[in-house]
C-alpha cells in the first residue's frame, strides 16, 4: 500500500515537473540580440535593410559593398550623433526617397530623386495667372472651369480624403467642358485609397491598374507572384466623366502620385503630360534599430498594369514631354498647363443629357 | 457499453449547457436531479496585473517591455453523467498591455482575448490530492500596435486551438481556514493561425490575396502555455484566490517571429465558495463542486 502511494506521488511530482519544465521550454527561433552600441546600431540597420528592402536587383545595389565602407568609417571617437549621419549616407545610397531614419533631433532623407530635375510648377503662377485667384475647393481639390470651357482640378496631396460627395459636386459643375485636366504636380503621395475613388469615375469596368508583391523571405529575390490592383467604376448613380482627360505631372510626383499616373495612363481617354514622375513605386515598412531610431524603406514593389516597376517613375505619354521654365514661370506662363488647353481647346462640348 | 455511456455522456453535456450559461447570471446556481445530488456552477472572477515582453518581428526586431491588465472569468460545473469525475469548464479573459522600446522612443499597445471550453477527467489520489486531466477548444485573438509604423502598424494575433489540460490540488489548512492549493495548466496543441508572409501589407490582404494566410500550428511553430499556481481561501459563502500566472505564446510562421510572456499576480473572488469549508445545513454529499 505505501508502495503505491509512494509511486502515485513520484508520477504527481513527474506531471507537475514535466509542466514546469514546459513552461522554461525555450523558443526554437532565437532573433540576433544587437547590442546597443555603435557596431550593434550599425549592423542592425544594416541587416533590416539587407532582408527586407525590396528594389536592390532593379538598382544594381551592392549592399555589402556599402555596409562594409560605411562601417569602415565607424571608430572610438564617432558618438551617437555621428553614427547617425553616417547611417544616413549609407542608406541614401539607396536613392530612395520612401527611406528615411528618424531619430528626436532629425530624419534623414534623400532628397536628390526631385532636387536634380527641373520643379516645372509653381503653385503661385497657377493661381495667379490661370485661377484668378477665384476657384473652388473640396476635399484638398481645387477646381473651375478654365476660359473656353476647360474643366480643370488641382490635387496637390493623396493625404487629402476624396470624399464621393465632393467628386459627384465637383465632376457635376464642371461636366459642361470640352475635357478635364487633372493637375497633380508636386502631389507627394498619401493614402493608396485615394486612387480608387479617383479612378473609379473614369472607367465603365473593373480593370487591372497594376500589380503589387511583396517579400517572402530574407534573401534579395525572395518575393510573392505580383497581385493584381483592381479598380472598380464608381457605384451607380455616382457621376463620371467620360470624356477626353489631361493629366498634368512633374519630377514631384511621388508615391501614390506616381502610383495614380501609371493607372491613369493606361486608360484610353487619358494622356500625361509633363515631365516623369519622381517614382516612389515601393510600399514602404518601417522597423527600428535599439538606439531607437525609426527606418522606414520601400518593401513592396508596385507594378503599372504592363507589369513593369515604377520605381523610377512614370513617363508622361508619347510626344506630351513638356517642361514649364522657371523664367517663364516667374512671367506668368506656364507651358505644361499651356500644353493641356492646346490639347482640349478645340474638342467638342458634350451633348446635352437625352430629356427621356 | 462504453460506446453507448460516452454518448450518453456528450448528450447530458450538450444538455447541460443552456443551464451552464443561464446560471453565468447568478453567482451561483444548482442543478440537482431528481433524487441525486446537486452541482453548482463554480465561477471565478479575477483580475491580474503583471510584466509583459512582446517580440513580433513583423513589427519591430526589438523586444517591447511594459505592463499588462486583465480580467478573467472562469465557469465550471460538475457533468451529471459522473458527477465526481466529469468537469466541464468555460473560461474567458481579456487583456490590455502598454510597452516601451529598449530606447523608450516607441510605444506598442496590446488587445487580446482568449475563450476556451473543455471538459477535464478528475481523480483523487491519496493525501488528498487531485488531479485532471482533459482538453479544450479555445480561440485566442487580438492585436499589437507599434504607433508609428506606416504600412505595417499592427500585428494581428487570430489562433483556434485544441489544448491539453491539467491541473493537480490538493487542499490544506491555515488556522482554521481551508485552502486549496492548485496549479493548472494549458497547453494547446494543435492550432490554426493567421500570418501575413513575411514582407505582406495588410494593404494587399484587403486588395484581395488571402493567399498563405492561414498556417497549422504544432508545439514546433505555435507553442503556448499557460499556467496558474494559486491559493484559494474558502471562507463558505464566499472564496478569495490569489496566484501567479505565467502564460507564453510564441509562433513562428513566415519567418516572422512573434513571442509573447507575460508574468501576472491574479487576484480573484468565487462567490459561493468552492465547498472545502462545511456549512451545517447542508449535507456535504448531496453538493458535488467542480474545483475540488
Amino acid at each position: 500500500m505505501m508502495k503505491m502511494k509512494r509511486n502515485i506521488i513520484r508520477k504527481a511530482a513527474l506531471t507537475v515537473g514535466v509542466g514546469m519544465a514546459l513552461t522554461l521550454l525555450p523558443s526554437c527561433h532565437d532573433e540576433p540580440d544587437y547590442g546597443n552600441d555603435l557596431y550593434g546600431n550599425f549592423d542592425a540597420l544594416w541587416e533590416i535593410v539587407d532582408q527586407r528592402y525590396c528594389f536592390f536587383r532593379e538598382k544594381d545595389i551592392d549592399w555589402a559593398d556599402i555596409g562594409e565602407r560605411y562601417r569602415a568609417l565607424i571608430d572610438e571617437e564617432t558618438t551617437s550623433i555621428d553614427l547617425f549621419f553616417i547611417c544616413s549616407a549609407m542608406i541614401n545610397e539607396l536613392r530612395d526617397g520612401h527611406v528615411n531614419l528618424s531619430s528626436r533631433y532629425d530624419t534623414s532623407y534623400y532628397r536628390e530623386w526631385w532636387t536634380a530635375y527641373p520643379q516645372d510648377f509653381n503653385l503661385r503662377t497657377l493661381q495667379e495667372n490661370y485661377l484668378e485667384f477665384n476657384w473652388l475647393s473640396t476635399s484638398g481639390i481645387m477646381y473651375k472651369q478654365l476660359p473656353g470651357e476647360i474643366a480643370y482640378m488641382y490635387y496637390p496631396s493623396f493625404s487629402y480624403t476624396v470624399g464621393e460627395t465632393s467628386l459627384d459636386y465637383i465632376l457635376a459643375i464642371l461636366h459642361n467642358s470640352r475635357g478635364l485636366i487633372i493637375d497633380i504636380r508636386d502631389n507627394g503621395g498619401g493614402a493608396l485609397t485615394n486612387i480608387s475613388t479617383l479612378v473609379g469615375r473614369f472607367i465603365d469596368h473593373k480593370i487591372t491598374g497594376g500589380y503589387i508583391l511583396h517579400k517572402t523571405g530574407p534573401g534579395h529575390g525572395d518575393f510573392s507572384e505580383p497581385y493584381p490592383v483592381e479598380y472598380e467604376p464608381a457605384e451607380p448613380g455616382r457621376i463620371k466623366w467620360d470624356g477626353p482627360v489631361v493629366l498634368l505631372t512633374n519630377r514631384s510626383c511621388f508615391s501614390a502620385a506616381n502610383d495614380f499616373t501609371s493607372v491613369m495612363k493606361s486608360l484610353p481617354n487619358v494622356t500625361v503630360v509633363g515631365a516623369k514622375t519622381g517614382g516612389g513605386g515601393g510600399l514602404p515598412f518601417s522597423s527600428e534599430v535599439p538606439i531607437g531610431w525609426s527606418i522606414r524603406f520601400s518593401a513592396c514593389p508596385l507594378l503599372s498594369p504592363e507589369g513593369e516597376c515604377i520605381e523610377e517613375g512614370v513617363d508622361p505619354s508619347e510626344g506630351h514631354e513638356v517642361h514649364s521654365l522657371p523664367e517663364e514661370l516667374a512671367a506668368g506662363k506656364d507651358a505644361i498647363l499651356d500644353h493641356a488647353i492646346d490639347l482640349l481647346k478645340d474638342l467638342p462640348l458634350p451633348e446635352p443629357p437625352d430629356e427621356d | 457499453m462504453m460506446k453507448h455511456k460516452l454518448l450518453s455522456g456528450l448528450l447530458m453535456a450538450a444538455s447541460a449547457l443552456p443551464a451552464f450559461a443561464q446560471s453565468e447570471a447568478s453567482a451561483q446556481s444548482k442543478t440537482s436531479l431528481p433524487g441525486g445530488e446537486s452541482r453548482p456552477v463554480t465561477s471565478v472572477y479575477a483580475v491580474e496585473m503583471g510584466s509583459h515582453d512582446v517580440l513580433a518581428t513583423y513589427l519591430s526586431p526589438l523586444h517591447y517591455k511594459g505592463t499588462r491588465y486583465g480580467v478573467s472569468g472562469e465557469w465550471s460545473k460538475a457533468m451529471p453523467f459522473s458527477p465526481e469525475h466529469a468537469v466541464m469548464q468555460f473560461d474567458g479573459a481579456a487583456h490590455f498591455s502598454r510597452m516601451l522600446n529598449p530606447a523608450q522612443t516607441a510605444s506598442m499597445v496590446g488587445l487580446t482575448a482568449d475563450f476556451n471550453w473543455g471538459m477535464s477527467w478528475r481523480t483523487r489520489l491519496p493525501y488528498d490530492i487531485q488531479v485532471t486531466a482533459g482538453g479544450a477548444v479555445g480561440i485566442y485573438g487580438g492585436a499589437y500596435w507599434l504607433l508609428r509604423n506606416g504600412n505595417n502598424p499592427v500585428e494581428a494575433i487570430a489562433n483556434v486551438s485544441l489544448s491539453l489540460r491539467a491541473s493537480v490540488s490538493r487542499p490544506f489548512r491555515i488556522g482554521r481556514l481551508p485552502v486549496l492549493l492548485r496549479d493548472e495548466v494549458r497547453l494547446p496543441s494543435a492550432s490554426l493561425f493567421f500570418s501575413p508572409e513575411y514582407g505582406e501589407t495588410y494593404y494587399e490582404i484587403y486588395l484581395g490575396n488571402h493567399k498563405g494566410l492561414l498556417h497549422g500550428g504544432w508545439w514546433g511553430n505555435n507553442f503556448r502555455i499557460d499556467n496558474l499556481l494559486s491559493a484559494t481561501l474558502d471562507f463558505g459563502r464566499t472564496a478569495m484566490t490569489v496566484g501567479y500566472r505565467f502564460e507564453a505564446y510564441t509562433q513562428w510562421a513566415c519567418q516572422l517571429n512573434t513571442r509573447l510572456t507575460s508574468h501576472s499576480f491574479v487576484i480573484g473572488v468565487i462567490p459561493g465558495g468552492i465547498g472545502l469549508k462545511k456549512r451545517p445545513n447542508r449535507i456535504p454529499s448531496e453538493v458535488v463542486y467542480s474545483i475540488y
